[in-house]
């Protein structure tokens, strides 16, 4: 496992590098000049050609990649001159939000759409499987935008129950309320897609022979479906969790559109706006790593709930 | 101009178009008071900034990346005043109280400027003196010099002028000296219209703290290092103004530098964060007449116009504005404790053309051509169907006609407008000009010739009416209007406009200035704000060769009325100047003027006073606001 974890690793770097050589090209491909956007309207043409050179963009686009790849491998993720500040500074101050954000909504979705999928599937057919199954549609199938908005109609303009976004004054752990709304918009989108996913599986698996043995064998119906159907029914779920791992990362630009939340998601929005490069490649290499981290994590639980797997 | 940070009209989100429709009837939010207490001194005002348009440079030496108004009239300005302040009470004039010094006196035929500092003082108690300006000016002079261009790195830039165009201010000034503490003479290299020099030069100074900035590095004592004009990256004033630049670069200390806290505005900043939230709090030694009231002040940043449309329904904003899809929320928010008021700015909007473009431009010269194309914007209508509550004005020339003014002549402030939306007129322009009109197509030239019944120079049998549009991508409102001009062109003349795809406004704003890109007809969707210009006179928009003639506007007879403009003997004959040439380029059509739209919709706590009227140059003044 040891060597399949080392080999995985040195494949993830030539999978990160690859991402980042396509990202630099297609961000080079685009209309509009750097540092134009940076200076501005007015600068006059010896400005533009003095950063250009001080930032090396007058170079040939592959000393440029690598120019940026050794200042990467020195962990100098470049500066933004949109936001006057580091790449890692934004890094820094985003990535934690959107990690609580998306993060915990992911779990909490997680969380509710085990015990959910199992209870619909030995459920299946009733009405209240009947009834989850026709929300599950309706919250997967609703803009997340659209949910957010009302969500916040509801229990913070009309209900005053919640704030209908964080204050830019506080940290978000001195307003959690705030995360309320937020999170609960992804929670219902995510939980909708889990619990069909959980539910497919623990019916494929409730047919399976071995379900027929041990019930035949006296094994009480709890046992069977906690003690045997579950770990084999998480399976494909684990593997939706691990290829989750790079949304959290990436954040969810639309709900932090909404809710004003200062996210990795509209980090990326807004340099993608103002062809702030440094930022684009930053955020494209905090996504990649996650990419392949979500992959890596998605293959050694699999490994895990499945003993039959094992990686040489 | 100030670099326009925001739209001025088009605050939508496309994906928030439909919240419009689920928004409608809900019951409404109760304004919550930012505090419980008696008293505006202890309340907090909270003001919604743009989305993504939050501060982030604090010195007024202001280099070009930096010079927006998010930075400058609704951040810095509170903190480091201009010598000279203009607006006053809704007008676009010398505001005599709120500036530093007594208006400037001209002598030696208008060469000769003196400026009396009045006894303002830092909010550490020093006297604002001649040495602050002089310290000013020379270290903006270093960042003009060529020396400049060379300072800076990967990581940061460094130092220049926004507002710099060369050959004007500070190059006019041939010395400048101290007499006294309080008094600064300033020589010029030529003789200029006084009110032109104050309006539009002397505009740009901000007396900065000498005795508390001149160092070359945060560790270096305080010294005269400015006097060594302009200096290097690491001595003289270029080095101070290196210093001063990468200070204000680094913005996760505006509340704790001790630099930041040397102040001569009414605000100091108390806490900054990344987002672009800023909490800024009285400065108790602040001189000028209309001292702070309130607690703080606070600038609030939001990701969407969705995002600040939400706060204001949830009542936890005191100043905010109202997108266009949400217009139909007014009367909701009116109950919930809010009103409105539109923010009219001192602006003039219009679509450049490319009269330099080796294709499309010997078309675009041809004055016919341009007065065809002006017949056929409905300004009137574009109001009514795009504009945020129907409200705006026909624009006629450059200079604003909001509010009312000295300069605006007759011409300019007919509201049928100067080329009243004609499509036949506009078609028989083209007709009588030699031109086959494909209405719904493409018109040709037919008959090629420089006569007075053909096509024009450099336009060649047979060529299209075509060229390349490229607006903005600032809002499906916007969009929309943009549609729907085109449509008309192509629909009632055959003047077929080509959508580019379009892209974000600081791409379309870069590629108009930039020499050499290739583009035809280009609208950033905002046009000119006249700041730190102030007088709308022409030298940096349509004069040849100038900085912001984006589309090389070149006329001889325009030149020679601008000059008579900066250099008129006397306040009358500048008004005469200004009225002249004013009349000139609303007949001659150097651009496609496109109605004046107010910034925003205000909505703002009906418990606030002081907000009204709104800084018509795009400035705030939270020293005046009082909540009760």
């Amino acid at each position: 496992m040891i060597g399949y974890i080392i080999r995985r690793a040195l494949q993830s770097l030539i999978v990160i590098i690859g991402v980042t050589i396509i990202t630099f090209i297609l961000l080079h491909m685009l209309p509009g000049n750097p540092v134009r956007a940076i200076l501005g309207p007015k600068a006059s043409p010896a400005d533009v050609a003095s950063l250009t050179k001080q930032l090396g963009l007058n170079k040939p686009l592959p000393f440029q990649y690598l120019l940026w790849l050794w200042n990467l491998a020195h962990l100098d993720l470049g500066y933004s001159y949109k936001q006057t500040a580091s790449v890692d500074t934004l890094l820094a101050a985003r990535l934690p939000n959107t990690l609580l954000l998306v993060g915990s909504s992911t779990v909490l979705a997680i969380l509710l759409a085990v015990p959910l999928g199992v209870m619909q599937a030995v459920r299946r057919n009733k009405p209240d499987d009947y009834t989850l199954t026709g929300l599950a549609f309706i919250f997967y199938s609703m803009p997340t935008f659209w949910l957010g908005l009302l969500l916040i109609i509801l229990f913070s303009a009309t209900l005053n129950w919640f704030p209908p976004e964080p204050q830019a004054s506080l940290g978000l752990f001195q307003q959690l309320n705030a995360l309320i709304l937020p999170v609960a918009t992804l929670t219902l989108v995510t939980l909708a897609l889990f619990s069909r996913y959980m539910r497919s599986s623990m019916l494929e698996n409730l047919v399976q022979d071995y379900v027929r043995t041990a019930r035949a064998k006296g094994v009480s119906n709890r046992r069977v479906l906690f003690r045997h159907v579950l770990r084999n029914a998480l399976i494909p779920v684990l593997t939706l969790v691990g290829l989750s791992i790079p949304g959290i990362a990436a954040g969810a630009v639309v709900t932090e559109t909404v809710f004003n939340f200062p996210g990795m998601g509209y980090l990326f929005f807004l340099a993608a706006e103002n062809d702030d490069f440094p930022v684009l490649l930053g955020v494209t290499v905090v996504i990649a790593v996650a990419t392949v981290i979500g992959s890596l994590v998605a293959d050694i639980l699999y490994a895990v709930a499945d003993p039959r797997i094992r990686y040489v | 101009m100030r670099k326009l940070s925001k739209v001025a009209v088009w605050r939508s989100a496309g994906l928030a178009t439909l919240a419009a429709l689920t928004v409608a009837g809900i019951g409404s939010g109760a304004l919550t008071a930012s505090a419980s207490s008696n008293g505006s001194a202890s309340k907090i005002v909270t003001w919604a900034e743009s989305p993504n348009a939050g501060p982030n440079y604090i010195s007024p030496v202001t280099g070009t990346t930096y010079f927006t108004t998010s930075n400058l009239s609704q951040f810095s300005e509170f903190i480091y005043r201009p010598l000279y302040w203009f607006g006053d009470n809704g007008k676009p004039v010398l505001n005599d109280g709120l500036s530093l010094a007594a208006p400037p006196k001209f002598s030696n035929n208008n060469r000769t400027v003196t400026i009396n500092l009045k006894h303002w003082v830092w909010s550490n108690g020093a006297p604002i003196t001649g040495r602050d300006v002089t310290f000013w000016m020379n270290v903006l002079k270093a960042s003009v010099s060529p020396a400049a261009a060379n300072v800076g790195s990967a990581s940061a830039p460094g130092p220049s002028w926004g507002a710099y165009v060369p050959g004007l201010f500070p190059d006019n000034v041939t010395s400048y000296s101290t007499r006294g503490t309080y008094t600064v003479v300033l020589q010029l290299n030529a003789s200029y219209n006084p009110t032109w020099f104050t309006y539009n030069e002397l505009s740009q100074i901000s007396p900065i703290p000498q005795a508390s900035w001149d160092k070359t590095s945060a560790t270096s004592p305080v010294g005269n290092y400015d006097e060594t004009v302009p200096g290097t990256a690491t001595t003289g004033a270029l080095a101070v103004s290196q210093y001063i630049n990468s200070e204000s670069q680094n913005t996760s200390t505006y509340a704790t530098n001790p630099m930041w806290q040397v102040v001569d505005g009414p605000f100091k900043v108390a806490t900054y964060n990344i987002s672009g939230y800023v909490k800024m709090v009285p400065n108790t030694r602040y001189s000028g007449p209309e001292k702070p009231d309130v607690k703080a002040f606070e600038e609030i940043p939001f990701t969407s116009p969705t995002s600040e449309f939400n706060e204001l329904k949830a009542g936890a904003l005191d100043i905010g504005y109202l997108p266009q899809e949400d217009y139909s929320q007014l009367k909701e928010l009116e109950h919930s404790g809010y009103t409105a008021n539109y923010w009219d700015i001192y602006s003039t909007n219009y679509m450049p053309y490319d009269f330099s473009n080796t294709q499309v431009g010997p078309i675009f010269k041809q004055l016919y051509v341009r007065q065809a194309m002006q017949s056929l914007v409905n300004q009137k209508q574009i109001i009514k169907d795009y504009y945020v509550g129907g409200a705006g004005k026909v624009n006629n020339g450059p200079v604003p006609n909001t509010p009312g003014n000295p300069f605006l002549t007759k011409l300019e402030a007919n509201q049928n407008g100067v080329y009243p939306y004609d499509p036949a007129k506009a078609v028989a322009l083209l007709k009588d000009h030699g031109w086959t009109v494909h209405k719904g197509g493409t018109s040709v030239c037919s008959k090629a010739g420089t006569g007075a019944t053909d096509c024009g120079a450099g336009i060649t049998q047979g060529e299209k009416l075509q060229f390349s549009f490229l607006y903005a991508s600032v809002g499906s409102v916007f969009t929309d209007e943009m549609t729907s001009l085109v449509s008309g062109w192509k629909q009632q003349a055959g003047i077929d406009a080509v959508v580019k795809t379009p892209e974000p406004f600081g791409d379309v704003v870069g590629d108009a200035y930039t020499p050499g890109f290739s583009w035809q007809l280009d609208n950033w969707g905002a046009g000119w704000i006249y700041a730190p210009d102030y007088l709308p006179t022409g030298e940096e928009l349509w004069q040849t060769g100038a900085s912001s003639n984006t589309g090389n506007y070149d006329s001889a007879e325009a030149n020679a009325l601008i000059k008579a403009t900066t250099t008129a003997p006397s306040a009358k004959a500048e008004i005469t100047a200004i009225d002249k040439y004013e009349n000139y380029l609303a007949n001659q059509l150097p651009v496609l003027w496109m109605p004046n739209a107010p910034q925003q919709l205000t909505i703002y706590n009906k418990k606030l006073s002081g907000l009204v009227p709104q800084g018509i140059f795009d400035e705030l003044y939270p020293e005046d606001y009082r909540l009760s």
